[in-house]
């Protein structure tokens, strides 16, 4: 059975960011290690071509809801001025996520996701009080 | 301390612009599942809602949050695909399966691309239509389920809502606000599949779409495809009204021993969308407390301190939502703030708003009904609402037509019925002998009925 519930945010340049709730009973280790299951199977194996059209389809898709919003879209202008200097680079996103490939996904998840460079912070719900919420 | 005053010389703001409302296809399918499309050219997206009536309103006796179980579990796959293949498919169209129960619906909502609605339309009917329940996805949805429970009642928060929807709605089903433990523990693929012919019927269901679409190209692969959805079993029986709120001041305390701030939640049974006060009241609840800008905000963090965010709020329900308050206090200004917050609604009573707050209150409100309108997905969750209220598209922008005309007498009568702080219901979260001591110049203090 699968314990996770979570999502994954690409935060600017700055970070990567896993989130995850998992099940009482399952101990951190075990997710982290699940975790690095993947990400060693991406780096090694890269994505079959079915997996990632999947993906990219669903990246821009959700790209193009962004911009649905005024203020969204405005703060997409904003990030891409700010990046490539342009405010039309917004325009250019979605074709440049149809351009990845498997070796891309391969390199940046070997590149980047590696466990020496990362922190893990685990919050743990606070001891359940005789008499009180159960 | 006052909020500051704009600078001088600013320009006038201009007219307030109208709200058009959106133009609708409509179709009642053979099997009676009503259809609407709404083409919005602009981007190349579609968003799908299929919502099935019910919800919460219809959990069968003694098992409150089964509609909530119900909508996770149609997650877990259809009689023609599992739940991974039923999430891949959407992916390939670039969306994604959002499933949940609220007071009146179970609502299935997907968003992808205007080419592919064809498949997100299919699937979501697929999911709706045939689910299968499997004995791994049910477990897997009991797992879950129990453990968010176990999350939330660590939340004073969720203890506050709970509390108070219980002590608002008494008998009526609008008063659970999650899955009890006793309903998720019983759960099991045979009572989902009984629940499900209960709650998930075309005569009961709406399919919204909403995009860059051709109705007619919609309609016609819709009747194609759903035509074939029967009913079988019988259908939930329609669910009682609310009781009237009593017309005394309560005040119940849910103890959580060593709390270093209380959470307090105020207000009383409120009104549905066709009510006639529901539109004086919502205006005079944005002026009270609604907005940033509001009296409650201006008296009780601006001037005073005493808390961040306090926020009012008046929901529309068909059975009749609630008008609230809720702040997160320090402990030592709970009696402090609660007298404020009884001021301020009771001020609304007993004096006029003066025609520069009430226009402000108008603008906004405006601003905010254009804005709940913008996104795809804004749109078919409001044509949802009004849907299940009874009511026609027209009345999406009702509101919005109705302000201008909206003034200060109305708006006083309204505060007087509904926000009178004597005939209003207190629940207050923290640590409980603290709160009775705090509480105690208001009135009798009761502790929350436990579960």
């Amino acid at each position: 059975m699968n314990p996770f519930q979570g999502g994954l945010w690409y935060d600017g340049t700055t970070l990567f960011l896993t989130k995850l709730a998992y099940r009482r009973g399952v101990s951190y280790e075990a997710v982290l290690s699940a975790l690095d299951d993947e990400v060693r199977r991406v780096a090694q194996e890269g994505v079959p071509e079915a997996e990632l059209a999947r993906a990219r389809t669903k990246v821009v898709s959700s790209y193009l809801c962004a911009l649905e919003s005024r203020l969204e879209r405005s703060l997409e202008v904003a990030q891409a001025t700010s990046f490539d200097g342009i405010p039309d680079a917004v325009n250019a996103l979605p074709s440049r996520v149809e351009a990845v490939t498997s070796e891309d996904l391969a390199r940046a998840a070997a590149g980047w996701l590696r466990a020496e460079q990362r922190a893990v912070v685990v919050k743990v719900p606070p001891a359940r009080r005789p008499g009180g919420p159960a | 301390m006052k909020p500051s005053a704009l600078p001088d010389g600013l320009p006038p703001l201009g007219p307030a612009r109208r709200l058009p409302a959106p133009s609708v296809a409509r179709s009642v399918l053979p099997n009676g599942l009503t259809v609407w499309v709404v083409r919005r050219p602009g981007l190349p997206l579609a968003s799908v809602r299929l919502v099935a009536r019910g919800g919460r309103a219809a959990d069968p006796a003694g098992r409150p949050g089964t509609a909530d179980l119900l909508a996770a579990a149609l997650k877990e796959g259809t009689r023609s695909h599992s739940g991974r293949e039923l999430a891949a498919i959407l992916q390939g169209a670039g969306a994604e399966l959002s499933t949940a129960a609220g007071a009146e619906a179970v609502v299935l909502e997907a968003q992808g691309p205007a080419a592919k609605v064809r498949i997100v339309v299919d699937s979501l009917a697929e999911a709706l239509s045939a689910p299968s329940l499997p004995p791994d996805g049910v477990a897997r949805v009991r797992a879950l389920a129990l453990e968010e429970l176990a999350t939330d009642e660590t939340d004073p928060e969720f203890l506050a809502a709970r509390a108070f929807a219980r002590a608002v709605y008494g008998p009526h089903p609008y008063s659970v606000v999650a899955p009890a433990r006793t309903t998720i523990e019983g759960i099991t693929p045979e009572s989902l599949h009984v629940d499900a012919r209960a709650l998930l019927r075309p005569e009961r269901t709406l399919l919204v779409v909403a995009g860059d679409v051709d109705p007619d190209f919609l309609l016609t692969r819709v009747e194609r495809r759903l035509a074939e959805w029967r009913p079988s079993g019988s259908p939930p029986p329609a669910a009682p009204q609310p009781a009237e709120s009593p017309g005394f001041r309560r005040l119940l305390v849910v103890d959580r021993p060593g709390s270093v701030q209380a959470v307090l939640v105020v207000g009383r049974l409120g009104v549905s969308r066709s009510d006639p006060e529901a539109f004086p009241l919502a205006l005079a609840t944005t002026v009270y407390g609604g907005s940033f800008t509001s009296r409650l905000v201006d008296n009780l963090r601006s001037e005073k301190g005493y808390t961040y965010s306090p926020h009012a709020s008046s929901s529309w329900l068909p059975s009749r939502g609630v008008v609230r308050t809720r702040l997160a206090v320090r402990n030592e200004v709970v009696a402090a703030a609660l007298n404020e917050v009884f001021y301020e609604m009771d001020r609304m009573g007993a004096t006029d708003v003066c025609e520069e707050e009430l226009d402000r209150a108008r603008r906004r409100d405006l601003g905010l009904s254009t804005l709940r309108l913008e996104t795809l997905r804004g749109l078919s969750a409001e044509l949802a609402d009004v849907w299940l209220h009874g009511l026609s598209p027209e009345d999406l922008t009702a509101y919005a037509r109705a302000l201008p005309r909206l003034g200060a007498v109305a708006v006083r009568a309204a505060s007087r019925r509904w926000l009178a702080s004597a005939r209003a219901l207190v629940v207050a979260v923290g640590d409980g002998r603290l709160l009775r001591e705090e509480l105690a110049p208001f009135g009798t203090v009761e502790d929350a009925p436990s579960l």
